[in-house]
């Protein structure tokens, strides 16, 4: 009987052994898909910061702007920052304004990460969940100056998970900001306004 | 930007990028913030108004922002005076005085507003807070030459800010009317309130030289001016691509008020508070709930944000 019960507590053992490390595993690899997005898109603006200046605007927009299509949910995010307007709008209008934000997103990218000083990306592993949900926690870790913090929030979109907001040193959503900031264009002139601005911002950023 | 020591209120890059640094000091006060009573308090009137009010009822104003006509006044002026004579006279000071010299004068001020914040830790229930508040100030005063040199920050006790502000908030005050006034900037009826009160505190229980107009004015000057040096490239990052800066300054610092708030209140710091907002697409809207301006889709720190709420949002006419 001790010999029964002995062999049975080696035998649970050597499973729960064998079976924690799959169990650890599997949380590991929810986790790395979550953040995978997250860490691409670092991977892709380390690689425009190392180019530079030298290669030229046009030459990074070329490099990250598929980065920023496979990594973000820009046509959610498009949707978002419209607001509750967007289903008034004409599906002509809606496609146009979609394509500039698409085309301000990656030219921002473009414009602001054209130098690489010894910069690097930190991605905590450990993801917070909010309902669908979920946030990833970074920090852009300079050779001088106080860290920035970067939170991604991601929302799984046709089996991949994407990036639909950022929160600037964890507080301030980038979404949140964009409304306040297109609620007086959108008013006054709807989605189509809008699209003229964030062409407008997409030319600047080019410069 | 008087005399007491600036809060870091972190900005991000307007659009997209969520580039390098873009810290805004632009903190003129120690107050200041969108608590999360901002949101239960937002969300009544944005349930009950578009039912209520007849439409040429609604006030013309975002939420949480009842004096936006003057606020929007006084951002206005405030940007023609700060153009053609604040920025200038701040940029041309920072030549003349030497950043050392200047980074001195400011830890010193803002070593002489430690009690102040001490004070508030206290009053917050926040015992360890108050220590390192409390040690902090004393190392600075006794080792950094009365404050001049802030050698607690290397001690790995940096400066906290805390204000009645925030003790208001911290028992359930709600932060009422956003304002924005030139030289004063960003703030909301409680956390002007905290400061003025805040700043009372020193004249009445030391006296001088706080009780003396020429130190108010000299400190209130000099913080002023040096703060707008060292935010000048943060604010220009922030507002010079920005399609409305008053709402993109507005939501900036209701956001980062926010998130303090919730620090002081000690919600996990590991989520964003405006992380509760669900993000709920437009177009799945549609068809769960085809108009309910209630929806809790509302993102509690950022009131212009909902054109639904917002009147000129309303009225606007169907593209064709």
């Amino acid at each position: 009987m001790v010999k029964f019960l002995s062999r049975c507590f080696i035998l649970g053992s050597f499973l729960a052994a064998s079976a924690l490390p799959a169990l650890a595993q599997s949380a590991d690899a929810a986790s790395a898909a979550i953040t995978a997005p997250v860490r691409r898109l670092n991977d892709g603006l380390l690689g425009i910061m190392k180019v530079g200046s030298a290669a030229g605007f046009q030459a990074r927009l070329s490099r990250i702007g598929p980065v920023v299509d496979q990594t973000f949910d820009l046509p959610l995010m498009t949707r978002l920052v419209v607001g509750p307007v967007w289903t008034k709008t004409p599906a002509a209008d809606q496609a146009a304004v979609a394509a500039a934000f698409r085309k301000m997103t990656a030219a921002r990218y473009a414009g602001s990460f054209s130098g690489f000083s010894g910069e690097s990306f930190v991605v905590d592993p450990k993801v917070d969940a909010r309902g669908l949900d979920r946030l990833v926690h970074t920090k852009l870790v300079r050779p001088r100056g106080a860290p920035v913090e970067l939170d991604y929030r991601l929302r799984q979109s046709g089996g991949q998970w994407r990036i639909i907001d950022i929160y600037y040193q964890s507080s301030i959503s980038q979404i949140a900001t964009q409304r306040s900031d297109f609620g007086r264009i959108l008013a006054s002139g709807g989605a189509k306004a809008l699209t003229v601005h964030l062409g407008q911002l997409a030319a600047t950023s080019a410069k | 930007m008087r005399r007491s020591p600036p809060i870091l209120i972190a900005l991000s890059l307007a659009a997209s990028s969520p580039a390098l640094g873009a810290t805004l000091d632009l903190a003129a006060r120690p107050a200041a913030v969108a608590s999360v009573t901002l949101a239960a308090a937002a969300q009544i009137p944005a349930t009950a108004a578009p039912i209520a009010a007849p439409p040429a009822a609604r006030p013309p104003h975002a939420k949480g922002d009842p004096w936006e006509r003057f606020n929007r006044g006084m951002f206005h002026f405030f940007q023609k005076i700060d153009r053609a004579v604040f920025r200038p006279l701040a940029l041309g000071l920072g030549k003349v005085i030497p950043k050392p010299i200047r980074d001195g004068l400011r830890n010193f001020l803002s070593n002489v507003n430690e009690p102040i914040v001490f004070m508030n830790d206290l009053l917050q229930l926040k015992p360890k807070r108050a220590l390192r508040t409390l040690g902090r100030f004393t190392l600075n005063t006794a080792v950094g030459l009365g404050g001049l040199a802030d050698v607690a920050k290397l001690a790995k006790l940096p400066h906290r800010n805390n204000s009645l502000g925030n003790t208001l908030a911290r028992y359930g005050v709600g932060p009422g009317p956003y304002i924005f006034l030139p030289f004063l900037g960003p703030s909301t009826l409680r956390d002007f309130g905290g400061e003025q009160a805040d700043q009372i505190v020193l004249p009445l229980a030391v006296g001088k030289p706080f009780n003396r107009l020429d130190w108010q004015l000299a400190t209130a000057g000099f913080s002023g001016l040096n703060q707008r040096i060292e935010t000048d490239e943060d604010f220009r990052t922030l507002l010079s691509g920005a399609a409305d800066p008053y709402a993109t300054l507005r939501s900036v610092y209701l956001q980062s008020r926010l998130a303090e708030i919730a620090e002081i209140k000690g919600k996990s710091s590991a989520a964003p508070a405006t992380f509760d907002d669900p993000l709920d697409d437009p177009a799945l809207q549609e068809s769960a709930a085809p108009a309910d301006p209630a929806a809790p889709a509302e993102p509690p720190a950022d009131p212009p944000a909902d054109p639904q709420v917002d009147p000129q949002a309303e009225a606007l006419p169907p593209s064709p």
